[in-house]
């Protein structure tokens, strides 16, 4: 059961202001992934434009 | 005002102790992506600045209410400066470019220059880099070579008003033989059979 | 009262209940909006239609007298009275909901309102008159009705003076709460409405010294680069001050609405704090090609833009972060699974989602433009609105139609009328803007301009036809969402009034992390205020003063009406 700030635990004396106060630890591996997708994506159309302008031959 | 916002959040205990709680993974992220921009800019940088894939800048001012009576723009149109040189000075009215056409032979590198009489248009010649606005009081320049032959349309990208769909002109590519036929006024470049004659006339 | 104590008790179960009036109030801004996206939306289709030379055109004379006074409709109306509108009555409510307290001063903000007003009437008779037929960036020397500047210029003046209310507003809470973090959803309007102050200074001083006096008589003709860098220094933060309250709900409802809590609290303030600096000093992004500005202070204003991603690409991670929280927290499971398990059932949740998605297509192509010369390859052609077509008109309005989903039921008392009609409209939305806008980037690459009634023009190749005509299915589709959103709309306020649990409640958003432990200088204004203002003079002062002293109002226009 995830910790909330407004959790007993902290009125029970728990010093508010740690690097544990209400924290819950979440590894957000999804996230990862998606935007791993993302970045790809990103590089590849980016990079295509890229490419029409090389293409098109210097000014 | 921003005094008064800030006096009235008072101080928040522990301040120094206090710290983002960025997570690692988020933090790796965020490197990530300035790496990323980084490149990037770095790439557009370098074909700007060092291999001539550049942007116009600021080149000179005229006054719209003369241009198109005095001055180059007064008589539009292609100069062949020779050796594959070549300087244009286009204007564009409502709803024209002056010149409409423009031919040249391949490889040649020619210098646009190009106003507006009235309003705000643009000019974007298809398949090309050549990409600009043109701002009446401001010239516009902007350099290209053909390398290629073809036709390669000149679009009016900017609304100025209800003519603007109509408003383009054309740039035809076409072998240095072909171009020296049509300079020496000599008949149609467009048929076949003119190529022979033409690269014959060209030997001599 | 301990910290612990006064932190606990402004969390959690606490509700605020709006008064009569402050529902009428908001209320009032977001019947405006809705009725401009309506009419500004319904008259997009006939340009898409256009582009297959489907002409509508001749059957709606005198309503419409071309293309181009449509076109001129269709972006005033969706892109600044729907979104101002929307912003404005959206940023009262999370600051009132937001900070659980009354405006402090609501006669300043109803002033403010009551300015708006009079400015959206006195613009709009022109533009239906087809006397202010230039588009909504209006450069001149195109040459619209004094009353167009004019009522454009209150529609601004009115919202620096609701913004004026959130700031007092804010001050006020704050001395009510000395210590205490400032709520995320209020904090991010009013820094929105500090940002939009700053940006909107171009755009006065272009109505102001240019084109008010201009369009009155009492000047000859009108400096047109300058007119660009006046238009453009607003023209640019516009977009942020448009997509900034979607990333209130995005950061600080939807996660809620979700099922989860915000992945961090302190990347979202300092998100939008960066916002703050960055969004103004960039606006020659959009002047890469013009022949007034050199091409140094485009490539710092490139490097300026690209540090405005920055906050985008935070914005991204901790967004879908919080949604994988949430799904998890509901059983989802899987590299790629989870998405499935989000609440795919409430509309106002799949409207934000698929925003979402369509927005990383649009800051793709946004990074793309933004990078110096590869602009050359897109600038002015049909890319650029198939651009913020993802943008503006997924992301920002995809993402407001979302939020009324629930906010609007909550303002009248009532239930949404046809969830499962929404969820349609927020599916056909989503179609209907694939198919239209990647068409509109493939013409766009093809050298097709924008702002021109393609059906028309004599240079189109037979290589353009597939995507016009995709052009015109993607349209087609959208008219179909905008009538369900229209539709579902009426039928919600028209509906029996329902017992107060259940209405909707607003949604608000934990953070993973208590906001309590967010660095205090994430809730500050001077020092990004200060950082605004340095990058700003930096960015702007030199090229500015070197087209001020070389100011020249010689440019007239035509001498007749060109449209």
């Amino acid at each position: 059961m995830p910790t909330s700030p407004t959790d007993d635990a902290a009125d029970e004396g728990t010093p508010p202001f740690t690097e544990e106060y209400g924290v819950e630890h979440f590894k957000p591996t999804g996230t990862l992934f998606v935007l791993a997708l993302f970045v790809a994506t990103l590089v590849l159309l980016w990079a295509s434009v890229f490419v029409i302008l090389l293409s098109r031959g210097s000014l | 005002m921003s005094d008064a916002l800030d006096e009235s959040v008072g101080d928040a205990p522990v301040d120094d102790q206090l710290t983002m709680g960025i997570d690692p993974w988020e933090r790796n992220w965020m490197k990530l992506t300035i790496a990323l921009l980084v490149g990037f800019f770095a790439a557009v940088t370098v074909a700007g600045f060092a291999a001539g894939f550049q942007l116009p800048g600021a080149e000179a001012r005229v006054d719209p209410r003369t241009v198109a009576i005095e001055g180059p723009w007064a008589n539009p149109g292609v100069t062949d400066l020779g050796n594959g040189n070549f300087e244009a000075y286009v204007l564009a009215q409502v709803w024209s470019f002056s010149p409409r056409e423009i031919t040249l032979p391949v490889g040649a590198e020619i210098d646009i220059y190009i106003t507006s009489s009235d309003l705000q248009h643009g000019l974007k010649i298809t398949d090309t880099n050549v990409n600009i606005m043109v701002v009446p009081g401001q010239v516009s320049k902007v350099s290209y070579t053909f390398d290629e032959v073809g036709e390669f349309p000149y679009i009016c990208h900017e609304y100025c008003g209800s003519g603007h769909a109509a408003m383009f002109g054309t740039v035809t590519v076409v072998s240095e033989a072909d171009y020296a036929a049509l300079a020496d006024g000599g008949g149609d470049a467009e048929t076949e059979g003119t190529d022979e004659s033409a690269a014959e006339e060209g030997d001599a | 009262m301990t910290i612990t104590e006064r932190t606990t008790s402004t969390a959690g179960s606490r509700r605020y209940e709006l008064t009569q009036w402050e529902r009428r109030f908001i209320g009032g801004h977001v019947l405006i909006a809705i009725i401009a996206l309506g009419i500004g939306s319904l008259i997009g289709p006939l340009q898409a239609l256009e582009y297959s030379n489907v002409d509508l055109y001749q059957y709606l004379e005198p309503i419409l007298q071309s293309y181009y006074q449509g076109l001129t409709l269709h972006g005033v109306l969706n892109a600044l009275v729907w979104t101002t509108f929307f912003i404005v009555g959206f940023t009262t409510f999370t600051t009132i909901v937001g900070l659980r307290r009354p405006l402090s001063h609501p006669k300043i903000n109803l002033a403010g309102f009551i300015t708006m007003i009079v400015g959206l009437l006195m613009a709009a008779v022109p533009m239906l008159l087809d006397q202010a037929t230039v588009l909504y960036t209006f450069y001149p020397p195109l040459e619209a009705s004094w009353a167009f500047y004019t009522g454009l210029t209150l529609v601004v003046v009115g919202s620096w003076i609701e913004g004026l209310g959130f700031y007092l507003t804010l001050r006020a809470w704050r001395q009510e709460n000395r210590g205490v973090r400032s709520p995320f959803i209020a904090l991010g309007g009013v820094i929105n409405a500090a940002m939009w102050q700053i940006a909107t200074l171009g755009i006065a001083v272009e109505m102001l010294t240019m084109l008010i006096p201009w369009s009155l008589g009492l000047t000859d003709g009108t400096d047109p680069s300058l007119a660009r860098t006046y238009f453009w220094f607003t023209g640019h933060p516009l977009v942020y001050f448009w997509l900034l309250p979607a990333y209130v709900s995005w950061y600080g409802m939807l996660p809620k609405q979700a099922g989860g809590k915000l992945f961090s609290d302190s990347l979202a303030r300092l998100a939008f704090w960066m916002f703050l600096i960055v969004s103004v000093p960039v606006g020659f992004h959009h002047q890469f090609v013009d022949p007034g500005v050199p091409q140094i202070w485009k490539w710092i204003h490139a490097a300026l833009t690209y540090s405005v991603f920055f906050p985008s690409m935070i914005t991204a991670f901790t967004v879908i972060a919080s949604l994988e929280y949430a799904a998890r927290q509901r059983g989802g499971r899987g590299l790629i699974g989870w998405v499935r398990a989000l609440p795919w059932t409430d509309p106002s949740v799949t409207a934000q989602l698929l925003a979402g998605i369509l927005f990383m297509f649009g800051g793709i192509g946004g990074l793309t433009n933004a990078s110096y010369n590869i602009n050359l390859v897109i600038h002015n052609t049909a890319w650029v609105p198939g651009h913020f077509h993802l943008t503006v008109a997924t992301a920002v309005t995809l993402s407001f139609i979302g939020i009324t989903y629930w906010m609007v039921p909550h303002l009248t008392g009532r239930q949404l009328w046809g969830r499962r009609i929404a969820l349609i409209q927020a599916w056909s939305w989503f179609v209907g803007m694939v198919i239209f806008s990647n068409a509109m980037h493939m013409l766009g690459l093809l050298g097709a301009p924008r702002r021109t009634p393609l059906g028309e023009a004599p240079y189109v190749p037979d290589e353009w036809n597939g995507h016009l005509l995709r052009v015109s299915i993607g349209g087609t589709i959208l008219l179909f969402s905008v009538i369900l959103y229209l539709v579902v709309m009426y039928k919600t306020v028209r509906g029996p009034k329902v017992a107060a649990e259940d209405v909707p409640e607003v949604p608000i958003a934990e953070s993973l992390r208590h906001p309590q432990l967010t660095p205090v200088w994430l809730d500050r204004f001077k020092p990004w205020l200060i950082a605004a203002a340095v990058l700003l003079v930096l960015a702007y002062g030199p090229p500015l003063v070197d087209q001020l002293i070389n100011l020249d109002y010689n440019a007239p226009g035509t001498d007749f009406v060109p449209w």
